[in-house]
């Protein structure tokens, strides 16, 4: 009946239509009729024939002028300096049709040695930013240099007639040039003062060697000469100063073929990258820290009676000369004890080098006072920022915001708006450095050249220039450094060539080796009587640079953000990290909101249950909670199961600079008095690993089985008795399948080395990058669906705070006999001739078949469409590798295109492949030289003899699976025989 | 609703969709998606091939020189016209008709240009003296023919130094006054020359080596 009437309704208003204007739609729409379906079939019909038609005409647009040696399709590579982080890594950019698409390590380069680390790698994002500041602002409006430089001309006069002071305020200048423009500046303009601070400070180093040699240096440190390695809280693999140089340097003394090998001993108070790979680790809070490096102090000179600082005391003299004791903790007392240490074992000159010092750091944290008492005199009419965020590092950012509001006129140098610049008059932004000229000496006698790799996307202009603008000069960016460097390179070259030869092989080189601007220091004096007063035991926090941000100035960047940390496999968070007894006192699970409270400042963080830590510190990550993380708000697929992390405006994890204190003159990041509270709240941090021990849970394996040998370790003694200790007994291994695997031409095969491997997961996101590989958000990532093809497993073993620690990176094995290859039903992933394991994007169904059968669990599915609309951030895209969509299976192709282009090239060239032509992403980048990648097939590779190694074996090769990725033994300087037990 | 989904109406939508497809099929201007075999659409500047590489005898590398060095071919960038066409404003027919002309009529000889060739001079911003004119220079859009399906990577550079010849792909260029796509660029057009070595890899001459596998082309 009801349908009846509808349809005479139907008709009425049908009829209606041809009387008086449109048919009620609503009602139309209610109803099909037979007729109706046959229309909108034929419709479709035609609609899926048209689409049937030609392909979309597609143009090719040539260039008008052919630039010369240019040829499309063709990558290109520029030398140039990292500017990612503070360290300055000579890199290599490739650049592909005119857009640089990746950053390498430049081998020739005499800091980074051909490594680059997570930070550098990433960094190559920032370029292609669509959040980044591209014009000079004035009062947040867009304006013109034209008119900025008008108007801050009448402003410095204005400063000038008012007798107000101008403020330069900026992190380390590491370039010449700029400092040079600096000081013009300051000269031109009386009343001005220049100050430098970093926010992951060196500054107590700095001021200890002016206690003891009268000159503030941070010295070279030389770990590849040094035998024994004493490490009081430096993370010096993953963050401390120049972790890519040190890596390189460390790993040379550390070739388990020689017959020795560096010890190296940490004392920390929470678990570090360095740490995992010390020898010794002992766990100590920073009180106790102070205390073992007086007590070693005074056991060297004869005084001591505690027992492991006599222990170290009589290693340290064994190694006279050859020993080399550091500090991370930042302060001078600390500093000078380990000068008198390093002094006293006739270190200096050897494992130190004061001569030709770092240059990385050279701020002061006095500074930061200084400052402060100026503004708070009202003195200063100009504040000028650059490369530093005081708003939102310094201890008192906030009051530093509210004494900005004073300053006539504040100007931002940062190319995103951070902090500090969101509070600035004028918003002078700086280019990516992919994109501008720069010279600097991060290192005494080396200068590292930058050059734009890519014409300037718009309107920046550098501080260097901005400066010198300011100045009354007229010259380009590149001028004003040319211009320095035609009388610099006068004075400081070695030989005499014309400076326009010497000049292009600098930019060609990305280094030159120079005299170095002698530091000419004092003869060592032992400094001022130091007390070591005992602190009695409490809760303090320990707030440290992470591998991914460091100080925060990258957090902007998604693939750092989803980078997970090496130690706790954390990802798109910072939280308090607290040891596993103090968690069991407090009663915190993993995942609790605590509230950590010291004076007024409070913060709430989830807990993360952290092995390897003291018990008395709660560890937070630094450069977390930083504006600009919004974005990252919408990162991820969206879907209805979709969980918000966050509310709409609020930023990536916490601040915890808040919490910093400044105490005699140097700014503190440990030794924090806190409380903390449970707040009862949750929070979910999502981690990519979950599995940390290899000891199978009671009860579910047998007992020939209780740990499962994936990570096989043991001690240099050991291994020079036996090259084959520490291996798990071979199984008799049996097979179904037939030996049909010829490999006549090649066959590829990697080799990683858990010796040298330091977690730093440098490889992970030059993997990313390489191989278009999306970011997920940190709501798939909680769902286990990150995408990383190669991921680095760390696993524990030992107990709470004495645990070892072993890094595995893990990939596709590429397995000869791969269990993911018959299971697939459309044959989307094959065996090729050469040992590869192959995924054909376009047969794949998605199936997930491969994955589930997969042991190593390295396939990764597309369960969304994750490519992003964002064509500017889009032109990071390696035009080599497709860009998978929504219902793909992936992972590791061993950087085939890159085999490939070896391949054809060599061929066109009539040449045969050698060993080490093709490089894979992660084994270019590996800062420590763990990964080799070669031919299986050519008896001299260096694979071949490293597949010979008695070191080496493959992870599950009880499933005789056979794969192409092995792994050399861990091996550790150790004497204690700490042995797990094997299974049979 | 009974009737909506009654049994005549699955066997009309049936028909349909056969004949829907037969129609696909059989009419030649309707193809399978990405086989475009027979493409030849009109191009901006009427460069004619059969001239240049049939007449002429330019050497295919001298205009696509990145098919030796590089993946893409390339097309050619104006300045290559331009070192001929510096010197060559038209037709030679067309110069001695104006040569012919300029004696009847007992004038100066004009400079002849050919109007397709002045659209090199447009392009680059030049005047009939081949000087700038003033005008801003805007690249030529050029219509692609041959295009690869997605998720293949082709090299030029592999298969001319394995001494493919370009006929062998592209057809007898050299006589074509507009270009036509011969090839349908299929995987089993690809792979009838990919599996020349087949079983007999030892003796199979060396460009035909290794190259069936998938990695080869899909990465």
């Amino acid at each position: 009946m009801k349908e009846k009437k509808n349809q005479t309704q139907t008709d009425a208003s049908l009829e209606k239509k041809d009387v008086s204007g449109p048919p009620d739609l609503e009602l139309k729409s209610m109803v099909t009729t037979r007729r109706n379906f046959l229309k909108a079939t034929g419709f479709s019909m035609a609609a899926f024939l048209a689409s049937c038609s030609r392909a979309p005409v597609e143009k090719a647009i040539p260039f008008l002028i052919q630039p010369e040696e240019v040829i499309p399709g063709k990558a290109y590579w520029y030398a140039s300096t990292s500017h990612s982080c503070p360290s300055g890594c000579g890199v290599l950019v490739k650049n592909r049709d005119g857009r640089p698409i990746k950053i390498e390590g430049n081998p020739e380069h005499p800091v980074s040695q051909g490594g680059v680390c997570p930070v550098c790698q990433a960094g190559i994002l920032g370029l292609y930013d669509s959040k980044r500041l591209f014009h000079p602002m004035k009062n947040e409006k867009k304006s013109s240099w034209e008119n900025i430089d008008n108007a801050i001309a009448g402003d410095i006069n204005k400063a000038i007639s008012e007798k107000k002071d101008i403020v330069l305020l900026t992190g380390t200048i590491t370039s010449p040039s700029t400092r040079e423009y600096i000081q013009r500046f300051l000269n031109k303009y009386k009343n001005s003062f220049h100050y430098e601070y970093d926010p992951v400070s060196y500054s107590a180093i700095l001021d200890a060697h002016k206690i003891n040699y009268g000159e503030r240096i941070l010295p070279g440190y030389k770990f590849d000469k040094a035998d024994l390695i004493i490490s009081f809280e430096a993370d010096f693999l993953g963050t401390w100063i120049s972790p890519v140089q040190f890596t390189k340097d460390y790993r040379k003394n550390r070739d388990v073929s020689s017959n020795s090998i560096s010890e190296h001993i940490q004392i920390e108070s929470r678990l570090t990258i360095t740490g995992s790979k010390a020898d010794r680790r002992v766990v100590l809070d920073p009180e106790e820290i102070k205390g073992l490096i007086f007590n070693i102090y005074q056991a060297l000179t004869g005084r001591s009676k505690d027992h492991i600082a006599l222990e170290f005391a009589e290693k340290l003299i064994h190694n006279k000369g050859k020993s080399l004791v550091i500090s991370g903790i930042n302060d001078v007392e600390i500093q000078v004890m380990i000068n008198r240490i390093n002094h006293h074992l006739n270190n200096t000159g050897k494992t130190l080098d004061l001569n030709n010092p770092s240059l990385q750091f050279k701020g002061d944290d006095n500074s930061i006072e200084k400052l402060f008492s100026k503004l708070e005199n009202g003195k200063v009419g100009i504040l000028m920022i650059h490369n530093v965020n005081p708003v939102y590092e310094l201890p008192n950012g906030e009051n530093f915001a509210a004494l900005m509001k004073n300053i006539d006129t504040t100007i931002s140098f940062s190319s995103i708006m951070d902090e500090s610049t969101e509070k600035c008059s004028y918003a002078c932004p700086e280019p990516h450095y992919l994109e501008s000229w720069s010279d600097d000496e991060f290192n005494s006698g080396i200068i590292s050249m930058t050059q734009p790799v890519i014409k300037m996307f718009k309107d920046n202009r550098s501080f260097r220039h901005s400066l010198a603008v300011w100045s009354g000069s007229e010259k380009s960016d590149l001028e004003l450094i040319r211009d320095y460097w035609k009388t610099g390179y006068k004075i400081r070259n070695r030989g005499n060539e014309s400076f326009n030869l010497w000049w292009d092989k600098l930019v060609h080189d990305g280094y030159t080796i120079l005299k170095s601007v002698e530091k000419t220091h004092g003869p060592f004096t032992d400094g001022k009587i130091i007390s070591n007063t005992k602190i009695p035991a409490r809760l303090t926090l320990s707030a440290y640079p992470s591998v991914q941000l460091l100080d925060g100035r990258n957090s902007g960047n998604p693939w750092l953000q989803e980078l997970p940390d090496p130690i706790t496999k954390t990802t798109w968070d910072n939280f308090a990290s607290v040891s596993f007894e103090k968690a069991a006192e407090l009663d915190l699970k993993n995942g609790d909101v605590v509230k950590i409270s010291s004076g007024e400042n409070h913060v709430e963080l989830p807990v993360h249950l952290q092995a390897g830590q003291h018990n008395n510190i709660i560890a937070v990550a630094l450069g977390y909670g930083r504006k600009g993380t919004e974005r990252f708000f919408d990162t991820g697929p969206k879907w209805i199961q979709r969980k918000q992390s966050s509310d709409k405006n609020s930023y990536v994890g916490k601040n915890i600079s808040p919490f910093l204190k400044i105490f005699k003159n140097t700014l503190r990041y440990s030794a924090i008095p806190v409380t903390i509270e449970k707040t009862g709240k949750t929070y979910n941090l999502a981690y990519t690993q979950t599995y940390n021990s290899l000891v199978n849970p009671e009860n579910t394996a047998p007992a020939t089985m209780k740990v499962r040998p994936f990570v096989q370790e043991t001690e240099f003694v050991e291994y020079k008795k036996d090259p084959s200790s520490g291996s798990h007994t071979i199984h008799k291994l049996q097979s179904m399948w037939k030996e049909d695997h010829p490999y006549k031409d090649h066959h590829w095969a990697m080799a990683i080395d858990l010796s040298a491997c330091t977690g730093c997961s440098a490889c992970v996101v030059s993997c990313q990058v390489e191989n278009n590989i999306p970011v997920v958000g940190r709501d798939e990532v909680y769902r286990r669906r990150e995408m990383h093809w190669l991921r680095i497993d760390r696993y524990y073993s030992g107990e709470s705070s004495d645990v070892d620690v072993s890094f595995q990176p893990m990939l596709c094995q590429h397995c000869d006999n791969a269990p993911c290859e018959p299971v697939c039903p459309v044959l989307a992933t094959v065996h090729s001739s050469e040992g590869l394991s192959q995924q054909i994007y376009n047969r794949c169904v998605g199936t997930r078949f491969c994955a589930n059968n997969c042991p190593y669990k390295v396939r990764r599915f597309n369960w969304f469409e994750y490519a992003k609309k964002d064509n500017l951030e889009n032109m990071i895209l390696n035009p080599d590798v497709t860009v998978r969509s929504r219902g793909v299976m992936e992972k590791c192709s061993m950087c085939i295109q890159r085999i490939q282009e070896v391949k054809i090239e060599s061929k066109a060239n009539g040449v045969k492949i050698k060993d080490g032509d093709i490089k894979l992403a992660c084994e270019q980048s590996c800062p420590a030289d763990a990964i080799v990648f070669g031919d299986l097939n050519d008896p001299e590779s260096r694979i071949s003899r490293l597949s010979k190694d008695p070191r080496h074996y493959h992870v599950l090769e009880e499933l005789n699976i056979r794969p192409a990725i092995g792994y050399m033994t861990n091996i550790r300087n150790r004497e204690k025989i700490k042995r797990k037990k094997d299974h049979g | 609703m009974d009737k909506l989904f009654g049994k005549q109406l699955k066997y009309i939508s049936l028909i349909i969709l056969v004949l829907g497809v037969v129609l696909i099929i059989s009419n030649s201007n309707y193809h399978i998606p990405s086989n475009n075999e027979g493409y030849q659409p009109e191009q901006p500047i009427k460069f004619s091939h059969q001239v240049h590489a049939g007449e002429l005898k330019i050497s295919c590398l001298y205009c696509h020189f990145g098919a030796e060095k590089s993946r893409h071919a390339g097309i050619p960038a104006l300045s290559i016209c331009m070192n001929c066409h510096k010197f060559v404003s038209a037709s030679s027919d067309s110069l001695n008709l104006e040569e012919i002309q300029a004696e009847k009529e007992g004038r100066d000889i004009k400079t002849v240009i050919s109007p397709e060739i002045a659209k090199i001079y447009t392009a680059l911003g030049y005047d009939e003296q081949l000087q700038p004119s003033g005008e801003a220079s805007k690249p030529v859009e050029w219509i692609k023919i041959h295009n690869l399906a997605d998720y293949v990577f082709f090299s030029h550079q592999a298969h001319n130094n394995a001494g493919v010849n370009c006929n062998e792909c592209h057809g007898e260029i050299e006589t074509m006054e507009q270009v036509r796509q011969v090839s349908d660029l299929s995987m089993g057009w690809c792979l009838d020359c990919h599996r020349e070595a087949g079983e007999n890899f030892d003796t199979a001459p060396e460009r035909t080596k290794l190259l069936s596998d998938c990695s080869t082309c899909h990465y």
